[in-house]
């Protein structure tokens, strides 16, 4: 088969896979992807979960993050580190951040893990750990990034921004600066997982649009990494206020890739097209991969931009944001259905204006 | 035009470069970008054009940038039907 018939059957492989090795946390955040909590009786073994990775290397994958759950929690930990690099693979991981002692740090950078994504939702103690069902949650996450910087573990700072954060967002990006942080990705708040059906928490329309104000001039102003997630019109106001040479140089595109280059993996195994996406297209226990990938309905749907309904049907700049599916799916219980929370006018993304 | 083109450059070989170089992180993706651009209007120039084509970019892709960034890019060029792996 060649390049163009594979692309045409959207079989190019992702570039990220998510694989979600445990269940397990101690923390109890309302809007946790994988409901975590106690450990599920279908979390994979090591020899499953090497075998898992391994098929993930063989789909011509490029980075593993490993999360969960909490990732620090599975003993295995390193030895799935080192299996994902022998295998090709860049590993990396995404922990709340209090586990990570400078040693576990260490041990971490050993195996050949490459970067850490430390969860932050507060530029304030009080904001994170009201959120997180923790106290002392933020200040292990600021230890961690710190064990991080000191070790020279690469790590990013990944906040959730939800109604009652989003103030706080500008101080949370001075604190990535100042802890060292190498990137900052901000996730838009989407009522999945545990979080199904609390749209009250979403962002209106104003915060969104001041999200990607904030960013765009951070990103113009300095060379801190900014990724956007869940909320592709980042990408579109992006291409319509700043100059493409810039773009080229600085700015980093991010969304939506659910099921065109990215894919996640649940503690249980269910493969679904994004960690907030979550419509099952297979099971690793039973299903290979690759087969998944290769033949899913509802992946080829997903990669197959002229399905696109409603606005994001008409929109020109689909090839590039394409709506976030995760929200329309959750609203309507259609992933082609028009993204509801895009604020963009008919004639605004028809003509680009 | 961009300021990063010294010549015309066919759209759909544009895009292909911009799709697959903004998911890039910035730190690996500059040089590869400016190699990648100064190599396709080479290659152009060799064959007389006054436009960089598909080819111009894939040829550049292959012989000049890291094999990493090669990858994404060649990855990126089928994607938009200029490059065929077989």
């Amino acid at each position: 088969m060649t390049s163009r018939e594979k692309v045409k059957e959207g079989v190019s492989p992702p570039s990220l896979v998510s694989f979600g090795i445990t269940r397990e946390c101690d923390l109890d955040c309302p809007h946790c992807y994988s409901d975590s909590g106690e450990k599920d009786p279908r979390e994979l073994t090591t020899e499953e979960a090497k075998r898992v990775i391994s098929d993930i290397a063989d789909l011509g994958t490029k980075i593993i993050i490993m999360d969960g759950g909490e990732p620090t929690l599975r003993k295995d930990l390193l030895e799935l580190i080192r299996h994902s690099g022998v295998s090709g693979l860049v590993p990396v991981i995404g922990s709340h951040g209090g586990p990570l002692t400078k040693e576990l740090v260490k041990d971490l950078k050993s195996a050949g893990c490459k970067g850490v994504a430390i969860s932050l939702d507060g530029a304030v103690a009080k904001t994170h750990d009201e959120w997180r069902g923790m106290e002392g949650a933020w200040k292990g996450a600021i230890e961690g990034a710190r064990n991080c910087a000191e070790v020279g573990l690469e790590f990013q700072i990944a906040p959730l921004l939800h109604r009652n954060n989003f103030e706080e967002l500008s101080g949370i990006i001075d604190c990535a600066k100042e802890l060292g942080a190498g990137a900052v990705e901000i996730f838009d708040y989407v009522p999945a997982g545990r979080g199904k059906g609390h749209f009250e928490h979403e962002l209106d329309t104003e915060q969104r649009k001041r999200l990607i104000d904030e960013v765009i001039k951070r990103q113009r102003a300095d060379d801190l990494v900014y990724r956007v997630i869940a909320l592709p019109q980042y990408w579109v106001v992006v291409e319509k206020e700043v100059p493409e040479d810039e773009i080229l140089m600085k700015f980093t595109r991010s969304c939506c890739a659910a099921g065109t280059r990215y894919i996640t993996i649940l503690p249980n195994g269910d493969v679904v097209p994004c960690m907030v996406l979550q419509i099952i297209v297979g099971n690793v226990h039973q299903d290979s991969l690759k087969t998944i990938w290769h033949e899913s309905p509802v992946l080829r749907d997903l990669r197959n931009r002229e399905l696109l309904k409603g606005k994001c049907g008409i929109c020109k700049y689909k090839s590039v944001c394409a709506g976030a599916r995760c929200k329309a799916y959750e609203k309507t219980g259609d992933m082609l259905a028009e993204d509801p929370t895009c604020w963009f006018t008919e004639d605004e993304i028809r003509t680009g204006d | 035009m961009s300021g990063l083109k010294t010549m015309k450059w066919d759209d759909t070989a544009w895009s292909a470069l911009k799709d697959a170089i903004t998911p890039m992180p910035p730190l690996v993706r500059k040089k590869a970008l400016l190699k990648i651009i100064q190599a396709s209007e080479e290659n152009a120039r060799d064959r007389t054009s006054q436009v960089v084509e598909g080819e111009d970019l894939v040829k550049a892709a292959k012989e000049k940038v890291p094999e990493g960034v090669q990858k994404i890019c060649l990855q990126s060029l089928a994607e938009h039907g200029i490059f065929d792996e077989s």
